[in-house]
């Protein structure tokens, strides 16, 4: 190709000067001396060794539009999927179904003292943030099972200190 | 005159493999040196097509220049559904098109004094050196409907196929035929009543 047109540019040449003749010759077209050479110069500093040009044209190609675009709608459906309400109510949901099949929970109220535990009962069983109303009837569901677990496990936990945690909290509650 | 009229055939400068050409021109690596070389094949051909529409050459030379670079930003988009010299022509056309548009709100010419405008920026325009005959024939082509003298100066001067034309302008072929032969009947007549010999057969 490269020697192609370098065979080429004699011809090119050519013509262009026949080309500028005609003009000058039926039409009274002239152009400066050395004008096509300036131009170009002027030209090729306009685009080719203009820098900003670099950016521009890896902007105007279509692909890089697409990819972005793509990205973009990418994020926005996870950022919706990931904070939409539905998506919060099934965490906390099984958040609590977590707390509840646990036994650790049940073996450290019974090693701490009344309060503690009915302490640590409330905040672990009533994470919902956004519908305080709804989750307290569930922690009070789960509080009675836990309470029902806490007297089994009090089969092997000195009598005076379940005789204690009942008398604090739970009689109270009921 | 007359010789120059009947041997003003100009040779087309076409691409043996233009679409490894365009290849060059959209690599990254390649590009800027494809670029001088698209300067080097077109730069004269086009800025007679512009100088010709724009008629003064400082107007022809602003042109010039834009169209390179919108040639430039262009490349990336450009599809091949025509060659590449019917698409710089295209480009050149209509950036011609866009600053006599511009000039003519800027100025406030009317559309019907476009063409009086045209030979009056000429006649004052320091890189025009027409005798009394090139005078005439410029005032006989700024007569001329616009699309008449913008085919016939495609035809005759700029040596581009109808085809080519038909491209560039988006009217049909046989429609720029038909004009083109009543233009040259038209400016052949003329140029007949002041003693200048017929124009050349175009086939």
């Amino acid at each position: 190709m490269k020697v192609y047109m370098n065979n080429k540019s004699e011809s090119v040449r050519f013509n262009d000067e026949k080309q500028s003749k005609i003009h000058r010759e039926d039409l009274g077209l002239v152009v400066p001396e050395d004008y096509f050479a300036q131009s170009k110069n002027q030209i090729l500093m306009k685009t080719v060794n203009d820098k900003s040009f670099t950016i521009d044209w890896f902007l105007n190609k279509k692909i890089i539009w697409k990819v972005a675009a793509s990205m973009v709608i990418a994020l926005g459906i996870g950022t919706y999927f990931q904070y939409s309400p539905n998506t919060i109510q099934e965490a906390t949901t099984s958040s609590l179904v977590e707390i509840k099949s646990s036994n650790k929970m049940n073996q450290s109220l019974v090693e701490l003292d009344s309060n503690q535990a009915e302490e640590k009962l409330e905040s672990i069983a009533t994470p919902d943030l956004n519908k305080k109303n709804e989750p307290k009837t569930l922690n009070l569901h789960h509080v009675v099972q836990d309470e029902n677990d806490i007297l089994v496990k009090s089969l092997f936990v000195e009598e005076a200190e379940v005789d204690q945690y009942l008398e604090k909290s739970i009689l109270e509650d009921i | 005159m007359n010789q120059t009229i009947s041997n003003s055939k100009i040779n087309d400068v076409e691409l043996e493999n233009e679409v490894d050409f365009v290849k060059e021109l959209l690599s990254n690596k390649q590009r800027d040196a494809a670029f001088k070389k698209l300067l080097d094949l077109y730069q004269v051909k086009l800025y007679w097509l512009i100088r010709k529409l724009v008629g003064t050459h400082e107007n022809a030379d602003d042109v010039l220049q834009n169209t390179f670079i919108r040639i430039y930003k262009g490349l990336p988009n450009f599809t091949q559904d025509s060659s590449l010299y019917t698409w710089m022509h295209r480009i050149a056309y209509n950036e011609s098109l866009r600053f006599i548009e511009q000039n003519r709100k800027k100025y406030y010419i009317s559309v019907d004094d476009v063409n009086r405008k045209y030979l009056d920026n000429l006649m004052g325009d320091t890189f025009f050196e027409g005798d009394a005959l090139q005078i005439k024939l410029n005032q006989i082509l700024s007569e001329l409907p616009d699309k008449h003298r913008e085919i016939f100066n495609m035809k005759y001067y700029d040596d581009l196929k109808f085809r080519e034309i038909a491209e560039i302008t988006g009217i049909k072929e046989g429609t720029l035929k038909t004009s083109y032969y009543n233009t040259v009947s038209i400016i052949q007549d003329k140029i007949e009543n002041i003693q200048i010999s017929p124009l050349k057969k175009v086939d």
